[in-house]
């Protein structure tokens, strides 16, 4: 055999297999880079258009079937329980709901409201309202009875039921004939009505619960909203068709939708690039800005918007324990921290830093961005901020750093790992060492539920009443004060602010919480995802609001 | 031979209760609390973790639940799942015909191109085509699936405008739409199973060819075709039967990788859900199942070599 043949039995086959690992290890092909104008980080995120009953430039058309999806399924599909969105709004409704533009409380079954004194509150519901035609309600009508049972559920005193906090200060609920129901409170409760807006606070029939217990399987649900849920596979997919005895003159205006679960989001924008999905909303990471990017260059078409979501970012310290417990150590933390840095490395610019309240969400109750921006922490450039960072420390007794250790999960990261990833190296420039350890998804919120946690990345979600924020984070008694944090002085103005009947007054005592807690640092606040709803260009009339997830449901229609 | 086979289907009942003992410990030892899980957000005090505790009978000292378990599977009951309440048979039934037609069409792909390129490769050494097949197998073991199907979903999305249909759509309802939905997860992990197939197929084949009554075919004028037909392919394939017993374990644990990337409501995609979740009945329900299947089917290649190879004593 020659020397030759024998060189290539050898290499040959190495040769041809080197070219396809080197094929599969090749970056892939760089993406496009963008233009200038999209490389510039982008203002204060645009709100979606005010949403007309029925859009200027075309009538609306009837017909046709919504094709949407989630990223993952909901392990339990009552929104009383259940902490993630689902298909609420789609089937069920709530007493009231925000104003997309401006976040004022409209009425939805509920006609009208009045406060009759500070303590009473009177709520006239919408009449002829019927629920879904469905055993073992079958279509009958919605009444005040309705109300009361829903609401004391809603207050149900186990720790499932986790909005109780919010419908615990009602003392009483009562119907008063068939279409108004009275609350009555030990106290007056301003936010209230905040509450009776968020859309998981729907309204449910005694039917249901008695027979099924919860509404945990999304099949069982019987609402008064606009989609009927007929067919689910769990983990596959599922569908509604449009409620035949829905209240609303001429809507829903589509016959229906479908929704499938598709965990993988290159899945999902294939499906939105080909048409097979018609809208992916903002819900938890549905889509991310680079991947928006990616898909504007393919279909230009498509319709992206961003809007304020009600989940902070906030990295939150024990403070309780070692060196968090030391105010200086916190400061010199919260000095540190580039908030606008985080935005630009995790979400391509698109996101705004916030303070203990989200200006973008709520201006007539946050610290305004102008203000919050010239404040230490927030300013920029950094420099003065890490000198007085370095000082900090060195007085808490840190002079040459400290170590920390801190906990993160993959589990939407981008709220979670990602942040916790900048911050890490934002604090070495002063000299703090942040231990990252990786937890799968149930050791970490077994850390946070039994306050083991140290130092982490974590969203909060809100409703846009600060009071959802300040009651359960910043009270030292809230149910998910995660960074264990008492002040008496905050304490007390949160819950003087409760009962405020005069809206500047109130307004003053929670800017007065939001410069004690800036004060006190015992989280570090720091911005805002401002998340992506995108859809096909045919789908009209989707404007969703931060809380009300999937938008006005019943105004949805499809131009083709 | 029935000896063997009634010995070894004997020697199944300690492996199973090994196997059902540690599914059901392990998943207790990953630190992360179920309740947590389920109840995320919630600010759940001990009194309220010991209650829901109890009403999952996860109060009970650990081998009362396992006795308490393995009467309930034993009478056909796989238990419910904690997060959707679904009877875990009822979702497994749902879940392994998925993945039972991913992993057959997978395997037949693999076959279909491992065993025409493994004898090629062989009978034809050392040319440019043994080369090329050869460069070919280690190409298929070393690129990783999930590269190779995300590559594909790209180039169908970006030239063609088109990827499968979103929701699984059963063989029994349309075939067609059934087949559109699986054809390309099947051809990518029966690619990534056809390097071993065939270098296997390539390795044996050629030592087979080498043999003396091989020699004497060729002496006898026995055409190619014949020599490879009747004598040497039965006997190369014998051990790539074996492989092949490990492979189906193989496609098992890749498919959670391609009913992921495709939205394929499997089996592989539901073992990991719920195992990041804790969900205990599901995760004991589906690796019991798995374990029991890959150890049957291990089983029926062992005996498979009886009738494959006469030389082959049971004892």
């Amino acid at each position: 055999m020659s020397r030759s043949s024998v060189w290539l039995r050898s290499i040959g086959p190495g040769v041809v297999a080197l070219a396809f690992v080197l094929a599969a290890c090749a970056p892939a092909a760089a993406p496009a880079p963008l233009a200038p104008a999209q490389q510039a980080a982008p203002a204060a995120p645009a709100r979606p258009a005010a949403a007309p009953a029925a859009p200027a430039a075309a009538a609306p058309k009837s017909g046709g079937v919504l094709e949407i999806a989630f990223n993952d399924e909901p392990a339990n599909w009552d929104d009383h329980i259940s902490p993630l969105p689902s298909m609420a709004p789609f089937a069920y409704q709530a007493l009231l709901r925000h104003n997309p533009e401006t976040s004022e409380m409209e009425p939805l079954l509920a006609k009208s409201w009045e406060w009759q004194g500070p303590t009473t509150l009177v709520v006239r519901l919408q009449q002829g309202v019927k629920w879904q035609n469905k055993p073992p309600v079958n279509g009958r009508e919605f009444t005040a009875d309705d109300v009361v049972f829903s609401i004391k559920r809603l207050a149900t005193d186990d720790a499932r039921f986790l909005w109780r906090a919010d419908f615990q200060p009602v003392k009483k609920v009562e119907a008063v004939d068939k279409y108004t129901a009275k609350f009555t409170f030990e106290k007056p409760f301003v936010p209230f009505l905040d509450k009776l807006a968020n859309y998981k606070a729907w309204m449910g029939a005694k039917e249901v619960f008695d027979q099924y217990g919860d509404a945990s399987a999304v099949i069982r649900a019987v609402g008064t909203g606009p989609y009927m849920v007929t067919e689910h596979r769990a983990g596959v997919d599922g569908k509604a068709v449009k409620s035949a005895n829905f209240w609303m003159k001429d809507r829903p205006y589509l016959d229906g939708l479908h929704w499938t679960i598709i965990n993988d989001e290159g899945q999902r924008l294939a499906a939105l690039r080909t048409g097979k999905l018609h809208a992916i909303y903002q819900t938890w990471g549905g889509v991310t800005t680079a991947s928006v990017r990616a898909l504007q260059r393919t279909n230009p078409d498509v319709v992206a918007k961003t809007l304020a979501v009600t989940w902070p970012t906030i990295l939150v310290m024990d403070n309780t324990r070692k060196p968090f417990n030391d105010l200086r150590v916190r400061k010199a933390i919260h000095l540190a921290i580039d908030r606008q840095e985080m935005i630009n490395v995790i979400f391509d610019g698109v996101g705004h830093v916030v303070g203990p309240v989200d200006w973008a969400l709520v201006p007539q109750w946050a610290i305004s961005k102008a203000e919050l921006e010239k404040m230490p922490g927030w300013r920029q450039p950094k420099d003065q901020d890490i000198a007085e960072a370095k000082k900090l420390l060195a007085e808490a007794g840190y002079p040459s750093g400290l170590t920390i250790e801190a906990e993160a999960s993959e589990y939407y990261k981008v709220l979670n790992l990602r942040p916790m990833e900048v911050a890490k190296s934002q604090l070495a420039k002063i000299g703090v060492t942040v231990n990252i350890n990786l937890q799968d998804q149930a050791t970490y919120f077994d850390w946070d539920n039994t306050r083991k946690a140290y130092f982490r990345a974590r969203g909060f979600t809100t409703y846009p009443d600060p009071d959802a924020m300040l009651f359960t984070r910043y009270y030292s008694k809230g149910g998910r004060n995660v960074g264990n944090y008492k002040d008496s002085a905050v304490d007390d103005l949160i819950e003087k602010q409760r009962s405020e009947l005069d809206s500047a007054k109130r307004k003053q005592m929670i800017l007065d919480i939001q410069k004690r807690l800036i004060d006190q640092a015992p989280y570090i606040f720091t911005f805002v995802e401002d998340s992506w709803a995108v859809h096909q260009p045919f789908v009209k009339g989707l404007v969703p609001h931060p809380s009300d997830v999937f938008g006005r449901t019943e105004q949805i229609w499809l131009d083709k | 031979m029935t000896q063997y086979f009634v010995r070894r289907l004997l020697l199944l009942i300690p492996t199973v209760f090994l196997v059902s003992v540690f599914v059901f410990s392990i998943i207790r030892f990953f630190p992360g609390d179920v309740i947590v899980v389920l109840f995320r957000d919630a600010d759940l005090t001990q009194a309220d973790r010991a209650r829901e505790r109890a009403r999952l009978g996860l109060e009970r000292p650990i081998h009362e639940q396992y006795a308490i378990w393995v009467a309930s599977v034993l009478r056909g009951d796989l238990g419910r799942s904690f997060f959707n309440k679904q009877p875990v048979l009822e979702e497994m039934k749902l879940r392994i015909p998925v993945t039972a037609e991913l992993g057959l069409l997978a395997i037949l792909f693999g076959l279909v191109l491992a065993i025409p390129t493994g004898v090629v490769s062989a009978v034809r050494q050392d040319t440019w085509m043994d080369y090329l097949m050869r460069g070919f197998s280690i190409g298929a073991l070393s690129v990783p699936g999930f590269w190779i199907a995300t590559v594909v979903i790209i180039a169908l999305t970006l030239w063609f405008r088109w990827i499968p249909s979103l929701t699984y759509v059963p063989l029994v309802k349309d075939p067609v739409e059934n087949l559109k939905q699986f054809l390309i997860p099947a051809v990518i992990l029966g690619i990534s199973m056809s390097g071993t197939l065939m270098r296997m197929t390539r390795t044996t084949l050629l030592e087979v060819l080498r043999q003396d009554y091989i020699r004497t075919a060729w002496a006898k004028g026995l055409r190619e075709r014949a020599i490879l037909g009747r004598h040497a392919l039965r006997n190369a394939l014998i051990p790539v039967v074996t492989i092949l017993g490990v492979e189906v374990a193989r496609v098992v644990s890749a498919s959670v990788v391609m009913e992921t990337i495709f939205d394929l409501p499997g089996v592989g995609k539901y073992i990991v859900d719920t195992i990041v979740v804790r969900d205990y009945p599901a995760v004991q329900g589906i690796n019991l199942f798995l374990a029991v299947f890959i150890l049957v089917v291990n089983l029926l290649v062992d005996v498979s070599h009886g009738y494959l190879d006469p030389r082959v004593r049971f004892r």
